[in-house]
């Protein structure tokens, strides 16, 4: 039996397992880690730009005259006159009449007080 | 410490990472075996050793730890690792009945051909100890210290194994080339 065993052994061992392809070891190539470094700090680099584009223009463009024209080119709350008051304020006093009338004319009607007013304009064509 | 160190005393609680020195030396000394243990397993030569490689890359990596006597380890890996292979790749063509994963000293493909059969139809733990005993060149005590199986049952696997390989390969032939070589 242990002879038998032993034949049987040696005749296995005439075959040899097929070599197999080396060993496929992940190499990263010398220059990856630079590559990554160099990409982080174009993106670092182009953000801080951008960033500091938007507050430089911040800083050179002044607000309060911004302001002032958005207020100015936003029509004020109208309130309708009261037809009472002014019926009474014709019969009462004439002058004053007119002093509203023309207050009010000057906030409801276009202004001609612009260099570049569309009215101006018309009027000088 | 050399692989033949590693793969003798066994000390099956103590486990450690091998260095990449260690690695590539069991690689080369038993990645052959290995892969044809893992055609064993259902898979052509090609997916055989992209189980070992892949096996042997997480030793490299360091992603696990080893017993001191890594070999048996490494079958058992093998296989598990093969099984989830074959499981992912079931919808490839399979082509394991036309793959060598041994040759023959005397280039008997009919030979090669009878004896990857014969593995193939084997008890997964008989097969493993024929492959540990023959092709990875454990003795049998060291066999049973890796698996932590009973000597006993280690032997009679393996008889077991050579029986049924007997069987298979043509004892007539097995006996002329062993007068052949006396």
């Amino acid at each position: 039996m242990q002879t038998h065993d032993e034949e049987m052994e040696s005749y296995l061992k005439e075959f040899i397992p097929r070599a197999i392809r080396p060993l496929e070891q992940e190499q990263r190539s010398p220059n990856f880690w630079p590559r990554r470094l160099a990409a982080a700090a174009v993106i670092v680099l182009a953000g801080g730009l951008c960033l500091w584009v938007t507050r430089r223009e911040a800083e050179t463009v002044p607000l309060k005259p911004l302001i002032a024209e958005l207020q100015r080119s936003i029509p004020s709350s109208h309130k309708p006159l009261n037809t009472f008051l002014l019926t009474k304020l014709a019969l009462d006093d004439n002058k004053r009449l007119n002093a509203v009338m023309t207050e009010e004319s000057r906030r409801v009607l276009p202004s001609l007080q612009g260099q570049e007013s569309t009215l101006r304009v018309f009027a000088g064509e | 410490m050399s692989v033949e160190r590693l793969a003798g005393r066994a000390e099956p609680l103590e486990v450690h990472k091998l260095t990449a020195v260690h690695v590539k030396e069991l690689y080369e000394k038993h990645g052959g075996a290995l892969a044809a243990y893992a055609c064993c397993c259902g898979l052509n030569f090609a997916s055989a050793e992209d189980a070992v490689q892949q096996v042997f890359l997480k030793l490299l990596r360091g992603e696990i730890s080893v017993p001191r006597a890594p070999v048996a380890y490494l079958y058992r890996a093998v296989r598990n690792v093969s099984f989830n292979l074959r499981r992912d790749r079931k919808h490839e063509t399979e082509l394991v009945g036309e793959d060598k994963w041994f040759v023959h000293w005397q280039g008997a493909r009919e030979d090669v051909f009878a004896l990857q059969a014969a593995l193939r139809e084997l008890p997964d733990e008989q097969r493993e100890v024929v492959f540990l005993r023959i092709w990875s060149g454990l003795t049998l005590q060291e066999i049973a210290d890796t698996t932590k199986v009973p000597i006993n049952t280690v032997a009679s696997r393996y008889r077991y194994a050579l029986e049924k390989l007997r069987g298979r390969l043509s004892p007539d032939q097995v006996a002329k080339e062993q007068n052949a070589d006396s």
